[in-house]
């Protein structure tokens, strides 16, 4: 079976790790250039001071190149659901080979369980290498944005796209099952996979564990470092919210900042009125707090883990569906 | 003896289309059956649901004396080569016997190798270059080498030319005689059927009309020719199929257990493919079937 499973496939197992191939050594390149530009870049700013903003500045010079090697982790397994997956059926039973297939001394449900674990696992492995290979590449960029959870990364980088592979796969054999026609399942196949890569982190990503609660003193320290400074309304509505510094973490929600009597601290206005320059020192001498709620950063690998279970269980769910169903069709 | 196919009030419902409807039969082992019928009769149906890749919608069908497709076991007992026989285009004629050494564990790769060298088929060449009769003889050797107790073929001959299709039974006649295993064979065509079936089964309006041994139904069916009379006077324990009166004649086709002795008439056989006629058209002509295919429309 696992025979047949590769001679029917080897063709497109072939191509898809020649074109993996491909971008490797694309990734090796670019990547080993991105290391040096990274290191010069780093050893500039320690001499000569300012590396905040030379570390953006490198981020955002790789960042487009970034964009597309990141949507072709994300869209590869995608792909693989789609032009692997829902053909996997719907073509035998287009071309009337099921007939063939299932009448040899191989019982429909064993047949379905080794060609659907065959074809997943090439896709796995396609999608984890290629993982693997851009969480290397990304290595540099990832240090000087020092945002991993940022939804574009978080979902090109270490195991999820194991998780979405296998997920997509089952995607598509259950679609080509139920729907028996090989173009719209393709179609189902891409549509589901991409809106589940759209509700996952803006829905349920950010509940997977309960976030952590903290509470910074706004001194002029944590001022100095801080991403951004914001005045939101005006008078007595008016709400100061600082970006507060947590690399790597996820910040999912900040209150406006308070005064020590706990109310929300109406002042910034008129310590701008003082100009720019004081404005950091007036803000900082008001003695504030803001609380925030975030996944700290050293939960990724928790979060990495927990999401690509999340996405493998759905494809034994998805896998166990398209069993019950192929034993009903005819 | 476990009787090679039974049926019992096995029907089969698309929608609201029936497909087959309330077939009973039992087959006894051993035996190569025709199944004849129009195109839509329900034989490929009744062949599917043979082979376990449809499910009755009422009904119960044993083959072999096991539920259809039930397990590896029953799968291996029973070799199919379905419509228009679909084969793997892309795969090589070698390819398709390693699929079935694979596939199958009662495999005779020997004979497998046997029938494509007597066919001289290519094993390099793609299934998919294959012509009609070469990809039904693939699917032959396919469905033959995994050693079946029963082959169910649907319709193996219809896309054949004349010699092909020759070739074609004769190899599959071949297989029997050889292996001694039971065969259910379908076709529109009585002819197709006749040099080598010895049981008959006709489908029509999606119901059993007819269904025996070969001999016993020509030995008990005749026509009588005689003038003009009315049924109603031929010897009791006579059944009339079908009745033809021109203005001095008559013309019955009657089932009969006993010899008809009627000096006023001549009694003659029937060939298979008369008999196989007579029970179509009786089909075509009941009440009930016009209303059917109206509903079918």
């Amino acid at each position: 079976m696992i025979w047949l499973t590769w001679r029917q496939h080897r063709s497109q197992i072939v191509v898809a790790f020649a074109a993996l191939g491909a971008v490797a050594i694309t990734l090796a390149i670019t990547g080993v250039q991105l290391r040096h530009s990274y290191d010069d870049t780093l050893a500039g700013c320690r001499a000569h001071g300012g590396c905040g903003t030379a570390l953006a500045a490198f981020g955002s010079q790789y960042g487009l190149l970034e964009t597309y090697v990141s949507a072709v982790l994300i869209a590869v397994p995608g792909l693989i659901g789609a032009f692997w997956g829902a053909p996997l059926v719907t073509r035998e039973l287009e071309t009337g080979t099921y007939q063939l297939a299932w009448s040899q001394s191989v019982p429909r449900t064993r047949w379905l369980v080794v060609k659907l674990g065959s074809v997943a696992a090439a896709g796995m492995a396609a999608s984890g290498l290629l993982s693997l290979l851009v969480t290397w590449w990304a290595g540099p960029l990832d240090h000087a944005h020092a945002d991993r959870f940022t939804p574009e990364a978080f979902a090109a980088r270490g195991v999820v796209p194991i998780g979405y592979a296998a997920f997509a796969v089952a995607l598509g054999v259950v679609s080509g099952v139920l729907i028996r026609r090989t173009v719209p399942a393709m179609a189902v196949t891409l549509a589901v996979f991409a809106a589940v890569q759209i509700v996952m982190p803006l829905a349920v990503r950010p509940v997977l564990m309960p976030p952590a609660r903290s509470t910074v003193a706004l001194d002029a320290g944590t001022l100095a470092a801080a991403s951004s400074i914001e005045v939101r309304g005006s008078g007595s509505d008016s709400r100061l919210y600082v970006g507060l510094s947590h690399p790597d973490s996820w910040v999912l929600s900040k209150d406006p900042a308070v005064d020590p009597a706990g109310r929300a601290y109406q002042g910034a206005e008129s310590c701008l009125a003082a100009g720019q320059a004081q404005f950091t020192a007036c803000v900082a001498e008001a003695g504030l707090q803001q609380a925030e709620t975030y996944q700290p950063a050293d939960r990724y690998w928790r979060f990495q883990w927990f999401e690509a279970a999340i996405f493998l269980a759905l494809a034994g769910g998805l896998a166990g569906l398209g069993l019950w169903a192929v034993r009903r069709l005819e | 003896m476990t009787a090679m196919l039974e049926a019992s009030g096995l029907s089969k419902l698309y929608g609201r289309h029936e497909a087959l409807s309330d077939c009973t039969l039992s087959v006894p082992a051993g035996r190569v059956v025709g199944l004849v019928g129009a195109n839509g009769a329900g034989k490929t149906t009744l062949l599917k649901m043979a082979c376990g890749l449809v499910a009755p919608t009422s009904g119960t069908i044993k083959v072999l004396g096991e539920s259809p497709a039930a397990d590896a076991a029953q799968l291996a007992k029973v070799g199919y080569v379905a419509q228009d026989t679909p084969v793997y285009a892309r795969l090589s004629v070698a390819d398709h016997l390693r699929l079935g050494a694979r596939l199958n564990p009662s495999w005779d790769h020997g004979l497998a190798e046997r029938r494509i060298r007597q066919l001289g088929l290519n094993p390099a060449q793609r299934a998919g270059t294959l012509s009609g009769g070469q990809r039904a003889q693939l699917a032959l050797a396919l469905a033959v080498a995994k050693l079946p107790e029963l082959l169910i073929l649907d319709e193996p001959v219809a896309s054949l030319d004349p010699l092909a299709r020759r070739t074609f039974l004769r190899n599959l006649m071949e297989y029997v005689a050889e292996h001694s295993a039971g065969v259910v064979l379908s076709s529109h065509l009585v002819a197709d059927l006749e040099r080598v079936c010895d049981y008959l089964v006709v489908l029509a309006g999606s119901r059993v009309r007819l269904a025996g041994e070969v001999d016993e139904l020509l030995a008990t069916h005749v026509r009588i020719t005689g003038p003009r009379r009315d049924p109603g006077t031929l010897p009791t324990g006579v059944e009339v199929i079908q009745a033809d009166h021109t203005d001095r004649q008559s013309t019955f086709i009657v089932r009969t257990d006993t010899p008809i002795d009627d000096s006023n008439c001549s009694v003659g056989e029937l060939s298979l493919e008369d008999l196989v006629l007579t029970y179509m058209a009786q089909a075509a002509t009941e009440p009930g079937h016009g209303i059917l295919s109206e509903a079918a429309r």
